[in-house]
Order: C-alpha cells, then structure tokens, then sequence
C-alpha cells in the first residue's frame, strides 16, 4: 500500500499535475491507512479560514497587484534617487532598498525584476555601473525583502507554525519584529561592498527642489509604507485590519487620484490576484490537511529521532538544514517550500531547541537566497528572460551577491539573538 | 447553446469573484472602522464569520478559475526533457490524476455538507445556513474535477 501510494505520488509530480492534487492525493492515502474518515479533508480547509490572519493574504496579493500595475515604480525611484543619489554607491543603495520594499508588499513572484528591474536598469547603467553588476544587483534585489512585511511568504510561515502549536508559542507580529534586524543586514552588507568596489563613481549633486518634486509627485504613496510598517511594528491594529485599510487605500489612490486605472481593468486585477489567491490557499488547506494525517502517525516525532541518531549537535543540524534549504529554495517555488516543509521541519527543529520564530526567518533568508542558486533559481530564469542574457551570464553575475547574503545567512543562522532579541525567553 | 451556457457559467464565475473580494473589502474595512472609531468598539455582529466565508469561497472560486486558466502552480522538473510524444502522454497522466482526486474530495465533502445539513455544529450567517455556505467545497471540487477529465480532450479554456 504504501509503495503504491509513494508511486502514485511520484508519478504524478512528475508528469506535472497541479500540486494541490499531489498534496491531497497524500492526504488521501494516509487517512486510508490511519482510517480518518475523508470528509475530514474538507472540515480541515474549513476550520483554516477561521485564522485572522488568512484574509490578510487576499488584500495584500490584491495590493501588490495594483501597485505592479500601476507608475507606482517610477515614482518612488524618482524619490529615492532626489534622496539618496549624491551618496556614494547612491544608486546602487537605493535600488537594494526600493526592491526590498516592493517585494514585500508585491511577493517575490518575479514583479519586481519585471516591473522594477526595467526601470532601474538602465538608470544603474547610466550611473555607471558595469553591466555585469547591474545584472546581478537586479536578480538579487528580487527576491530581497522577503523578511520584511507584508511579505507573503512571512505570514504564511506565521500561519502555519501558529496552526501546529509546537514549541515556543509566539505573537505573529514577534515574527515580524524579528525579519528586521537580519533584513537590515543583508542590505547594509550589499550596500558596503558596492560602496568599497564603486569609490570612483560620480554621483548626482543633491537637490531640494528636485526632492521636493519627486515627494509632491508621491504624495499619496509615501504614507503606504510609514501606515503599513508603523501600524504593524507599533501594534495599533492587527495585521489584517492594515491589510483592509491598505487595499482599499491603495484603490482609491490609483483609480481616483491618480486615474492610472480603468474601472474596467480593475476586475480583471482583481480576478488575476485572486486567482493566485485561490491557488495558495487551496495549497495551504492541502497541506494542513496532510499535516493531520503525519500528526496522527507521529512522523515528525520519529523524524526528529532518525536524524538525532545521525545529528546530535544543534550547530551541525543547523548547517544541513542551510545546504538543504537552499537546494530546495532553487528547486521549489517559495509557497509550496513553505507548506510543505515547515511542518516536518518545525518540530525537528523544536527538538533541537531552535525557536520557531529563529527557524521562519532562516528559513525564509534561505529560500530567499534560493531564488537566485544556480542552476534552476526561478529569478535566474526570470532576468535572464527580461534582459535577454543567458543563463550562464547571470549565474557570473549573481555569484559575489550571492556569496555576500551567504555570509549573513550563517551570521543569522548561528546568532539567534539577531532574530530573537525581542522575545522574553 | 451548450456553448452559450458554458460562456455564461464563465462569465458568472469572474463576476461572483470579483464580487466576492470587493464585499470582502468593503466588510473588512468597516469592521475596522467600527471598532477603532471613537467610543464605538463594536464590529458587525455578522462580520467576522463573514470575512471567513468570503476567504473560503474566493479561495475555492479562484481555484476553480485556476484550473481554466491552467495557473495552479506544479512543479516542472521535467519541462523540457520529454518528447512531444512523451509529454502528452504525461499530461493526460496528470490530469486524470488530478481529476480522480478532486472528485474524490468532492465526493466525501459532501459528507461533510449533509452532517451540517442534518445536525449543524455551526450557525450560519443571517438567513444563510451553514451547510449551504460549505456546499461550495463539493461544488468547486467536482468543477475542478470536470475541467481536468476535459482538458485530457481539449485546452482547459474550451
């Protein structure tokens, strides 16, 4: 029975049937095997839209959406050059920082390197940066800022691991207080080294009036980031309670102020972004309703013996879930990773006495680096596609970036306290 | 005519999701509003089981229209390797599949929707009872399961 069903399950990953299908057709044969009965496979997805924290996830998809579609980007890169472009290095910093904030709130779904990229591109090689490392500085910046919210795939990891009720219990907002230090991280480590290798680069003289430009042009936009961050790190209201004044925000700005926007087009974002709504969440109930069934027959608990027989120094363990991690980051689309893996991971993890707020965010820096690991990371795919190079150009070009954020990623793996100095523990 | 109905039950199901989501806004924003106004620190009575529901039902309407639309995300590792021949053959594989295993789920949730039809556990919302709000985990499921037995025929969209 269980050869059968593992074949199955290959077969079927193999020929490419969606993923929801391969998850539940898991499900389905461990319930068998435990005799659940299978009409728990629905009560399960249902009791999962009973988390609070779920409909942050239409707004937001719905949000980002808007914003890739609409001038946002080329008005906060007017902004963010005003602001910082007589630094040395300015451009470069301001690319690195301008993607984070737009991968958080759009996901790392490739918009940023399409939407973003094209813009930034061309003004980093008129700055002038070679082309190589303009390359790299774009796939890179696609998937940074994966730890700062709203990132999607931080509050799937916080709705997942608060569903399994394993180890430390914590505040998903906790988990959001602890992406920043490691995000800063990553940015001030990029920053630094593009700043030593570009010393000699002129940079714009600054302007007031040029800065006072760019701010009336992105008036309506600037409060986004103070409301969202602000309203979140400083707790006034919940996350999905931002998420709701964030979106219809973010709506009216874009079809009424700033008339960007067809009513018209406007369902069709709405029908794209709830489409890949659709699609993770049915992943996700998917996966929770497999979770019940390695729940019922204990496998994380003889997980966690197998490889405490193997490993049994938390150090070590951490460095394989790295290498692991990041094979899986370039292999595995962030969504699917997330949902599948944290539950077998988390309470192994536990086991060695790692906090579930410290494994989310080495987990999500991993798959964040993972977007851009040769040979299959999406991103790879993605730029090489936008900026018509091949493949091999940008492995070349993305190897120092990715060597950089290698080094912080064992930084905030093996310093907890990055992560977790804000928890009472 | 079939191909007319077929027209029409597409058309209807972008106009249900979009509806879904701009009520699901609209509840979402002034339940915030209602509790964070003023004095008042109370919420629609109906709102948050409201909320839920929306979630559910946009999740399992945008599944559905993700089946359409051939966007549920797979993993295609093989993509590339296989033969015209073979990667036909793969695609009828997959969706037969995925077809059998959405009308299975659609199959026993309608356990689930008859047990809360005779002994509800759950109240509904307003007038709208429970078990009618959850019939659209077997409704979806068996579209779901339909689009992928035709789409071993034709493209998903026909």
């Amino acid at each position: 029975m269980i050869v059968l069903a593992i074949a199955v399950l290959v077969l079927m990953v193999l020929c490419g049937a969606p993923l929801f299908t391969v998850i539940l057709a898991g499900a389905i044969f461990g319930y068998l095997s435990a005799e659940i009965p299978l009409s728990n496979i629905a009560i399960v997805m249902q009791s999962l839209t009973n988390t609070p924290l779920l409909v942050a996830l239409p707004l937001f998809t719905f949000t980002g959406y808007l914003l890739a579609d609409s001038d946002t980007t080329h008005r906060l890169l007017r902004l963010v050059r005003a602001l910082f472009g007589w630094m040395p290095g300015g451009m470069a910093i301001v690319g690195f920082l301008l993607c984070a904030v737009f991968t958080a709130l759009t996901g790392a779904s490739g918009v940023t390197i399409v939407a973003l990229g094209a813009v930034l591109f061309p003004m980093l090689l008129k700055a002038g940066y070679s082309e190589k490392f303009s390359l790299g500085h774009i796939t890179t910046s696609g998937s940074l800022g994966l730890l700062l919210v709203p990132s999607i795939p931080l509050i799937l990891y916080g709705i997942i691991a608060t569903q399994l009720k394993v180890g430390e219990q914590f505040a998903v907002k906790e988990l959001f207080i602890a992406g920043l230090v490691p995000f800063f991280l990553m940015v001030v480590a990029l920053s630094l080294w593009t700043i030593v290798r570009h010393r000699e680069l002129s940079t714009t003289p600054f302007s007031p009036r040029e800065l006072w430009q760019a701010v009336k042009v992105c008036r309506w936009e600037l409060p986004l980031p103070v409301f969202i961050l602000g309203g979140i790190y400083a707790g006034f209201i919940t996350i999905s309670e931002v998420a709701a004044i964030t979106a219809l925000y973010v709506l009216i700005v874009q079809v009424f102020v700033y008339k960007e926007l067809a009513l018209k087009k406007l369902a069709g974002i709405i029908q794209e972004s709830m489409v890949m709504v659709g699609s993770i969440i049915l992943i996700l109930g998917s996966a929770l309703a497999l979770t019940n069934y390695f729940i019922d027959i204990e496998v994380a608990q003889k997980l966690f013996v197998l490889v405490n027989e193997q490993i049994s120094n938390p150090l070590v363990f951490l460095m394989l879930l790295n290498i692991f991690l990041l094979l899986v980051g370039a292999l595995l689309d962030i969504f699917s990773a997330i949902v599948i893996l944290v539950p077998l991971l988390l309470p192994v993890a536990v086991g060695y006495g790692i906090h579930p707020v410290h494994l989310g965010i080495i987990l999500i820096a991993n798959l964040q680096i993972g977007y851009f690991t040769p040979p299959v990371g999406m991103n790879l795919f993605i730029a090489s596609y936008r900026f018509k190079r091949s493949v091999l150009d940008l492995y070349v070009a993305t190897i120092p970036f990715m060597l950089i954020l290698l080094a912080v990623l064992l930084l905030i793996t093996y310093v907890p306290f990055l992560s977790t100095w804000y928890l009472k523990v | 005519m079939l191909r007319r109905v077929c027209r029409f039950f597409r058309w209807l199901e972008s106009a249900i999701l979009v509806a879904l989501f701009l009520a699901l806004l609209l509840v979402a924003v002034t339940q915030v509003l209602l509790r964070n106004i003023g004095e008042l620190s109370f919420g629609l009575s109906w709102g948050d089981e409201f909320v839920s529901m929306a979630v559910l039902w946009i999740t399992l309407v945008g599944a559905m229209l993700a089946v359409r639309e051939n966007g549920h995300i797979r993993i295609d590792f093989m993509e590339g390797l296989l033969t015209p021949l073979w990667s036909k053959v793969s695609t009828i594989i997959a969706n037969v599949c995925a077809c059998s295993i959405c009308l299975v789920v659609a199959g026993y949730s309608i356990q689930f929707v008859w047990s809360e039809y005779t002994m509800p556990t759950t109240d509904g919302i307003g007038l709208i009872p429970f078990w009618l709000l959850v019939s659209i985990f077997p409704f979806a499921f068996s579209i779901m399961g339909i689009r992928f037995a035709l789409s071993i025929f034709s493209k998903p969209d026909e």
